[in-house]
């Protein structure tokens, strides 16, 4: 593009002047069309979300967002459970304003013996189901273990997570009641990442959700699967979760539209971690984190209990649910992003010389070796505000 | 004073010699030598390893009495020598602890004379 010939017509004026007058246009052009994009971009957006973007929640204001999006749809809404008139009896909805449950369950209308609290309307009304897909996702994010975590702000930062590290949706009833069973041993430092980045994506993807820690007592060698299956157990005797999330304590995801809930095959959710290349090392790979519903792991007689030290006892689990006629159900590589909390080794969990034999016999030990043969001793419960610790002792390599 | 400036430069460079995480491209690329070797691919040879060692360098393993070194997980029982097990034939005639450095000519030289001798079964 030259500029010797004056654009606007008139006198043929110094290349300067013109020059001057071309550019002048195309500011006012570039500015004119910055503005348009800007005036459609802010109209598409919900600026409060804002925070979230970065993987953080300052104070969850995600209900009214949530219940405005939900709505009254017509009939794509209506799984049984929700629409007729008080099975809340079922799950249980603890409300804020600290109505007893057999309130709701009495009948429609008005109950009696509400608070002087000013009731929100959802209290008389039976809750909708939750949709298929949260509205409150915001997608990729940002995750950083460069910030020191405090545990009480976190608390703070999410208000509606309750003792024990329970949250359940205000608003909606959700159909995934989800037990996150954290295996661990001596990674505090870890599981505080875990915490301050999974609360928040967890509620956004408003799952009926409780956060479990199994700490391995002792300081044999670690067994990251006999520690699962004991979450398993102790998360059924707190509430009917269906769904169990096994994942281990230093993987953040990087897009909540990562569910971390059940499907109707295995799901296996830490597909695209970091330290692989944001890609799954092999087609089999089963580690890191894994969701399975009740059923799935009843069928497969849960996790191995002799795997002791690093590595094997996922292989083991992706034969048994190929045994069983199972296949694994993923995200694609972009929504499954995950980041590792870099560390070395653990002592005490070296990589286990005799994993490559074990898995080559999964077919016969899943029937001797699992949730039947399951023994434990917990020493002890502890209920944070963000999660619940159970200590357990798991014996030694036999 | 001349003297003292490849002393400069060897210290500077001392850091850089332990640990080495192999990317599977990186690690392709080395391996190029040993592509096809008793019958093995390349690619064979990279999930293998990538089960084996992670592709860590400095991998070291206890296992029932003995040890196994680096990329491949060269054991101290027949392979190479070490001080833990004295009685090894050491058929690699090399010290186990050169398995865990950067350099692994040295990995690749023992591996082909273990897949002569044992095949792929070792791993």
């Amino acid at each position: 593009m030259r500029f010797r010939e004056p654009l606007l017509g008139g006198s043929a004026a110094m290349p300067g002047a013109s020059l001057q007058r071309a550019c002048r246009l195309l500011v006012a052009v570039c500015a004119l069309h910055l503005g348009v994009t800007l005036v459609y971009y802010l109209a598409g957006r919900d600026l409060s979300r804002l925070p979230q973007l970065v993987g953080v929640s300052t104070s969850l204001q995600g209900g009214s967002n949530g219940a405005a999006a939900i709505g009254q749809p017509s009939g794509e809404l209506g799984t049984g459970g929700a629409r007729p008139p008080p099975p809340l009896g079922a799950s249980s909805q603890p409300r804020p304003a600290g109505d007893s449950r057999p309130v709701a369950a009495s009948g429609p209308g008005p109950a009696s013996n509400l608070t002087s609290v000013p009731v929100p309307q959802t209290t008389s009304l039976p809750l909708p189901a939750c949709p298929e897909e949260s509205p409150l996702l915001v997608g990729p994010m940002l995750i950083e273990f460069n910030m020191p975590v405090d545990l009480e702000l976190v608390a703070k930062q999410n208000p509606n997570v309750k003792m024990g590290g329970r949250y359940t949706p205000r608003d909606c009833v959700s159909p995934h009641k989800v037990a996150i069973i954290i295996p661990f041993r001596n990674r505090q430092e870890h599981l505080k990442y875990w915490l301050y980045y999974l609360h928040p994506i967890l509620q956004r993807q408003q799952l009926d959700y409780g956060i479990y820690v199994i700490n391995q007592a002792g300081d044999t060698m670690f067994n990251r699967a006999k520690l699962l299956n004991v979450g398993f157990r102790e998360a059924l005797k707190d509430y009917d979760y269906t769904c169990f999330v096994f994942s281990d304590v230093d993987l953040i995801p990087m897009n909540d539209r990562n569910a971390y809930r059940c499907f109707s095959q295995p799901r296996h959710i830490s597909v695209a971690m970091d330290k692989f290349g944001f890609s799954l090392p092999y087609v089999q790979y089963f580690g890191g984190v894994s969701a399975l519903s009740k059923q799935q792991f009843l069928t497969i007689n849960g996790f191995p209990n002799n795997y002791w030290g690093w590595g094997g006892e996922d292989d083991d689990i992706f034969n048994r649910l190929v045994f069983r006629g199972m296949s694994i159900s993923r995200p694609n590589a972009v929504v499954g992003r995950c980041r590792m909390i870099r560390h070395s080794r653990d002592k005490k969990n070296e990589p286990n010389p005799q994993r490559f034999d074990r898995i080559a016999h999964t077919k016969e030990t899943m029937l001797s070796d699992g949730l039947n043969s399951l023994t434990y001793q917990v020493l002890d419960v502890q209920r944070y505000p963000l999660y619940t610790q159970i200590t357990v002792d798991i014996g030694t390599p036999s | 004073m001349r003297s003292f400036v490849p002393l400069f430069l060897v210290g500077i460079l001392f850091p850089a010699i332990p640990a080495k995480q192999f990317t599977k491209c990186e690690l392709s690329q080395l391996l190029k030598d040993i592509d096809g070797y008793g019958g093995i691919t390349l690619p064979e040879f990279i999930c293998t390893m990538f089960h084996t060692s992670g592709y860590d360098t400095q991998a070291m393993v206890e296992n029932n009495g003995s040890t196994e070194y680096g990329l491949f997980q060269i054991s101290n029982k027949l392979w190479c020598k070490s001080s833990q097990v004295p009685q090894s034939r050491n058929i690699c005639d090399i010290s186990c602890d050169k398995f865990l450095d950067d350099d692994i000519t040295d990995d690749i030289m023992c591996a082909k004379k273990i897949l002569d001798i044992k095949g792929i079964d070792y791993w």
